[in-house]
C-alpha cells in the first residue's frame, strides 16, 4: 500500500479512495453473507451466480416486465418492485442451498457448486446470453448515485455490515452461528434447532449476494450474463485474509470487511502501478496464504 | 406414585427392521423425584443408546412411552427433550458436551438463552450473572466467566456442562459416565454434587461402567444386558457379584 502510495500519484486521492471503496461494496455485500456461512463451518460457491440471476431478474423486470401470452397479461414493475424480486429471488436460491444442505445432509460444497452451475444456467436463460441494458435514472442511482456525499454503493454495504454486526454480537441467532460452528453436535445437544439456523444463514448469503447483483448490474447500467464470474473466490479471500476461520465458531464482520478493503486495495494499487494482471493473481494468493499463515500464529499463541 | 418425575414404558430404539434387531429393547423403569439411579452394564449394552433415545436423538427409530410429571410427552427432538425438562451430560465433553472456543459463559447460557434475551437480543450482564452464580455453586476454578472453555480441567469443564444444564432449571438429568477422565477430588466433588441435586428434588440417571461409583451414588440400579433391563436392585440388596452376574446374564 505505501509503495503504491508512493509510485503512482493517482493512487492516494479522494477520487480513488472512494473509486476502490465503490469496487469492494459488491464484494463486501457478498462478504458478509459468505461470512456467516463460514461461522457455522460451510461454504457458499453460489454467490457469484446467484448475484448474476437476481442482478438478471431484476433488470428484465424492470425493462421488459412479464408478458403472459395465453391471457393477454402483462406486469410492469417499478424499479422498488423489480428490486425486490431480484432480492426475494436471491434469498430463496439460498434457502434451496441450506434445506439441501440440511434435509439432505449434503455437503455445503457439493450443493453450492451445484447452485453455481444452475443459477449461471438460468441467467444465461432469462438474458438468452445478452445483456440487458438501459435500465433508466432511478435505476442507476443505486449504483452511482451520491447521498450525503458519500456514493450510493457504500450506504448500502455499510448498512449491511452494521446490521450483520448487530446479528453476530448482539442476537441469539447470532450466538447460536458461533456455537454451530464451533461444535455442531455440542449445539445440537443443547437443544438449538440446528437445520433452521443453517437455512436462514444461506438464505441470507442468496439475499446479500443479490443485493450485490442490483448495485453491480445499476453500476454498469446492464445486467451481464456472466457478471460475478468467480466473485466467490475474491469473497472468501476476504473472509480468510479477515480471520475467520474455514473451520467455522471464529471470526468477525470486521475482519472480512477488512480483508474486502485489502484485496480492493490491491486490486486497485496493482492496477496503478502497471503491475500484469499475472502477477496480480500470484500475489494475491501469496496475501491471502501470509493472512493465514499469520492467523495460524496468532491463534496457537493464545491457546 | 406422585412424585415419580420419569417414567418409560416398553421403550425399544430399533437397530435394524430387517433383522429385528434392538439397540435398546422393550425397557421400562421409573425414576422419583430426588432419586438417584444407576444403570450398569458392559460395553454395547444399551446404556449409551438408552439415554440418546430418551433424549430425542434417534426419535425416527424409537418405539414407547415416555412420561415427565405424570403427564406422557412425545420427544421427536432435542429440542423437545429440554422443553420437557430433561437436560443431559454427554460421555464425552469435548466432542458433544462444550464448544471449547467459547466463553464459559457463553456455554452456561448455551440451552437456556431465552431466560436472558429480550425480544432475542442478548444481555451479556444477565448472562454473566447468571454463570457467575454456577461458578460459584459448583466451585468452577477458572479465571472468570470470560475465559475460553478449553482452557480449564477436565472437571471444571464438567461443571460447566452441568451448570448448563442446571441453568435450564430441569427435572431430570441424565448423566452418561460422568466421571470420566477427572482427577479424584473433582470426582469426590461430582458425587456430592448429584447428591445435591437429588435433595432439591431432580432426578437422576447416572449412567457408569464403574462398579463402585454405582454403588456409591445410586439409590437403585438398573442393569442392562444385550439392550434389555437383566435386573433392578435397590441399594442395600446389591452387591458386586449380583451386578456382574446380572450384567453378563
Amino acid at each position: 500500500m505505501y509503495s503504491a502510495g508512493c509510485t503512482s500519484d493517482k493512487f492516494m486521492t479522494s477520487e480513488n479512495g472512494w473509486n476502490i471503496m465503490q469496487q469492494i461494496s459488491v464484494n463486501v455485500c457478498i462478504s458478509v453473507g459468505m461470512t456467516l456461512v463460514i461461522l457455522t463451518k460451510g461454504i457458499d460457491l453460489s454467490v457469484g451466480s446467484i448475484l448474476a440471476f437476481s442482478g438478471a431478474v431484476a433488470a428484465g423486470l424492470l425493462k421488459n416486465g412479464i408478458e403472459i401470452p395465453g391471457l393477454d397479461l402483462y406486469i410492469g414493475f417499478t424499479v422498488f418492485g423489480a428490486i425486490l424480486m431480484g432480492i426475494i429471488i436471491g434469498g430463496s436460491l439460498g434457502f434451496f442451498n441450506g434445506w439441501m444442505i440440511t434435509k439432505f445432509k449434503v455437503a455445503p460444497f457439493v450443493v453450492t457448486l451445484a447452485m453455481l452451475t444452475m443459477a449461471r444456467g438460468a441467467t444465461m436463460l432469462w438474458t438468452g446470453g445478452f445483456p440487458i441494458t438501459g435500465l433508466g435514472d432511478h435505476f442507476a442511482f443505486i449504483g452511482t448515485g451520491w447521498f450525503l456525499g458519500i456514493p450510493m454503493p457504500v450506504w448500502i454495504s455499510a448498512i449491511a455490515v452494521i446490521l450483520a454486526i448487530i446479528l453476530l454480537t448482539k442476537t441469539k441467532f447470532g450466538r447460536y452461528i458461533y456455537a454451530v460452528g464451533g461444535n455442531e453436535s455440542a449445539a445440537r445437544l443443547s437443544g438449538l434447532n440446528i437445520n433452521k439456523i443453517k437455512i436462514w444463514v444461506y438464505a441470507l448469503s442468496g439475499i446479500l449476494a443479490a443485493v450485490g447483483g442490483i448495485i453491480l448490474t445499476s453500476r454498469l447500467d446492464s445486467a451481464q450474463p456472466n457478471a460475478g464470474l468467480s466473485y466467490e473466490l475474491d469473497s472468501i479471500a476476504a473472509v480468510v485474509i479477515g480471520g475467520t476461520s474455514l473451520s467455522g465458531g471464529r471470526g468477525s464482520i470486521i475482519g472480512t470487511v477488512q480483508g474486502a478493503l485489502i484485496i480492493g486495495v490491491l486490486n486497485s494499487g496493482l492496477v496503478l502501478l502497471n503491475v500484469s494482471p499475472f502477477w496480480q493473481q500470484i500475489i494475491k494468493g501469496l496475501v491471502i496464504l501470509i493472512a493465514v499463515i499469520l492467523d495460524r500464529v496468532n491463534h496457537d499463541n493464545k491457546d | 406414585m406422585g412424585n415419580e418425575v420419569l417414567n418409560v414404558r416398553n421403550l425399544s430404539l430399533v437397530k435394524s427392521i430387517a433383522d429385528n434387531s434392538f439397540l435398546v429393547n422393550d425397557v421400562s423403569f421409573n425414576l422419583r423425584k430426588g432419586e438417584v439411579v444407576g444403570i450398569f452394564g458392559l460395553m454395547g449394552a444399551g446404556r449409551t443408546e438408552l439415554l440418546e433415545a430418551l433424549f430425542g436423538l434417534h426419535s425416527k427409530n424409537t418405539i414407547g412411552e415416555i412420561h415427565v410429571d405424570g403427564k406422557k410427552v412425545k420427544i421427536n427432538s432435542v429440542m423437545d427433550a429440554v422443553n420437557h425438562g430433561l437436560g443431559l451430560v454427554p460421555e464425552d465433553r469435548k466432542k458433544d458436551g462444550l464448544v471449547l472456543d467459547m466463553q464459559v459463559f457463553k456455554n452456561i447460557s448455551l440451552a437456556s438463552i431465552e431466560q436472558t434475551t429480550h425480544y432475542n437480543l442478548l444481555n451479556v450482564t444477565k448472562e454473566r450473572t447468571l454463570a457467575d452464580k454456577y461458578l460459584g455453586e459448583l466451585k468452577i476454578k477458572t479465571s472468570g466467566s470470560n475465559q475460553k472453555v478449553m482452557n480449564l480441567s477436565g472437571g471444571n469443564q464438567q461443571k460447566v456442562v452441568l451448570s448448563k444444564w442446571l441453568a435450564t432449571s430441569p427435572k431430570v438429568l441424565f448423566l452418561d459416565e460422568p466421571t470420566r477422565g477427572i482427577d479424584v477430588n473433582a470426582k469426590n466433588e461430582i458425587y456430592h454434587l448429584i447428591n445435591d441435586l437429588a435433595l432439591k428434588g431432580l432426578g437422576v440417571l447416572v449412567v457408569s461402567s464403574e462398579l463402585p461409583e454405582i454403588m456409591s451414588i445410586c439409590d437403585r440400579i438398573i442393569v442392562m444386558g444385550k439392550s434389555r433391563i437383566t435386573a433392578i436392585f435397590n441399594k442395600d440388596e446389591a452387591s458386586e457379584d449380583k451386578i456382574m452376574n446380572a450384567a453378563i446374564s
